[in-house]
C-alpha cells in the first residue's frame, strides 16, 4: 500500500470508525488513540486488504480488539468511563442533551452488544461481516444479536417507563 | 406466534432507536493527520528493519564475549599445565571468538542495516 492508497483508504474509512469506536468505548478521551492505532496496524501488514469490502471489517476487528484491550485495561476505571463526557452548559441544547441521554443509555448494554448492534443496525452488516470484525463464529451471531436487541429494548422500555412517571 | 411477532417488534424497534443514535450530533476534534500517521508507520518499519538487520550481530557479540570469557578463564587455569591439549583448547577457544567478532562485523556492512 503506497502513501496514495492509504490517504483513499482513510478518507473513506475514518468516519464511520470513529463513530463506531466512540459510541461503543463511551468515551471521547481514547478515541483517537484507538484509531490511529488501527491505521498503524494496517501499515504494519506485508499485504493488507486491497479492495474497501475486505479493508472495512478488517479495520473494525482491529479496533474492536483494541477497544477490548482498552477495556480490560482500564477495568478499574469502569465507573469513571461510565460517566458521560463533561459538556459545558452553552452547548447544551436539546439535541445535545438527547444525544448524552442516548449515550448513557447505550453505555448500560455491555461492551460486546454496543459493537454487536452498532455494526448491525448503523453498519448495516452482515452476519458474516461481524463474525470477522469482532473474532466470532459465524452461527453464535444470531443468537448474541438476539440477547442484544432484547436487552436494549428492556432499557428503553425502562427508561420509557421511567420517563413517564416523571412526568 | 407472539414471542416472535415481540421478537421482530424489538429489532424494528431498536433499529429505530440506533439509526437515531447513529444521526445524533457527536462533537469530535479534526480526525487525526493521515500523514502523521503514514510518517509513523514509516518510522517504525524502519526501526523494525534496523532491529532485524542488526539482530545476527548482537547475537554474535553475545556468543563473542561468552567465548572469550570461557577461553581466558581455561587459559588462566591451564597456564601452567604442560598437557598441550589444554593449552590447544584454550587457543581453538579464543580463535573461535576472533572468528565470531569478524563475521559480526562483515554483517555490519551498510546494506544490511
Amino acid at each position: 500500500m503506497d502513501e496514495l492508497e492509504f490517504r483513499l483508504a482513510y478518507d473513506q474509512t475514518v468516519a464511520p470508525l470513529r463513530a463506531y469506536v466512540a459510541r461503543t468505548l463511551g468515551s471521547l478521551t481514547h478515541v483517537d488513540d484507538i484509531v490511529q492505532e488501527t491505521y498503524l496496524r494496517l501499515l504494519r501488514l506485508p499485504s493488507p486488504p486491497e479492495t474497501l469490502g475486505e479493508l472495512r471489517p478488517y479495520l473494525f476487528r482491529i479496533a474492536g480488539n483494541l477497544m477490548v484491550d482498552h477495556w480490560r485495561r482500564h477495568k478499574h476505571e469502569t465507573q469513571a468511563g461510565d460517566r458521560p463526557e463533561p459538556v459545558s452548559p452553552v452547548r447544551m441544547d436539546h439535541n445535545v442533551a438527547l444525544e448524552i441521554d442516548m449515550g448513557r443509555l447505550f453505555r448500560r448494554l455491555r461492551s460486546r452488544d454496543r459493537q454487536l448492534l452498532w455494526l448491525a443496525h448503523v453498519e448495516g452488516a452482515s452476519h458474516r461481516e461481524i463474525a470477522t470484525a469482532l473474532g466470532l463464529s459465524l452461527n453464535s451471531i444470531k443468537v448474541l444479536l438476539f440477547r442484544a436487541r432484547q436487552r436494549l429494548a428492556a432499557l428503553l422500555e425502562q427508561s420509557a417507563h421511567g420517563s413517564g412517571q416523571g412526568q | 406466534m407472539s414471542k416472535a411477532i415481540d421478537d421482530r417488534d424489538h429489532e424494528s424497534r431498536v433499529d429505530v432507536w440506533m439509526k437515531q443514535f447513529a444521526a445524533a450530533p457527536l462533537e469530535m476534534p479534526a480526525p487525526p493527520n493521515p500523514a502523521l500517521i503514514w510518517w509513523k508507520a514509516q518510522a517504525a518499519r524502519r526501526r523494525e528493519e534496523e532491529r532485524r538487520a542488526t539482530l545476527p550481530i548482537r547475537i554474535a557479540e553475545i556468543i563473542q564475549v561468552g567465548l572469550v570469557t570461557i577461553g581466558g578463564v581455561s587459559l588462566a587455569a591451564f597456564a601452567g599445565s604442560t598437557r598441550p591439549v589444554a593449552a590447544m583448547l584454550s587457543t581453538a577457544i579464543l580463535v573461535s571468538a576472533a572468528a565470531v567478532a569478524a563475521w559480526a562485523n562483515l554483517a555490519r556492512t551498510p546494506s544490511n542495516l
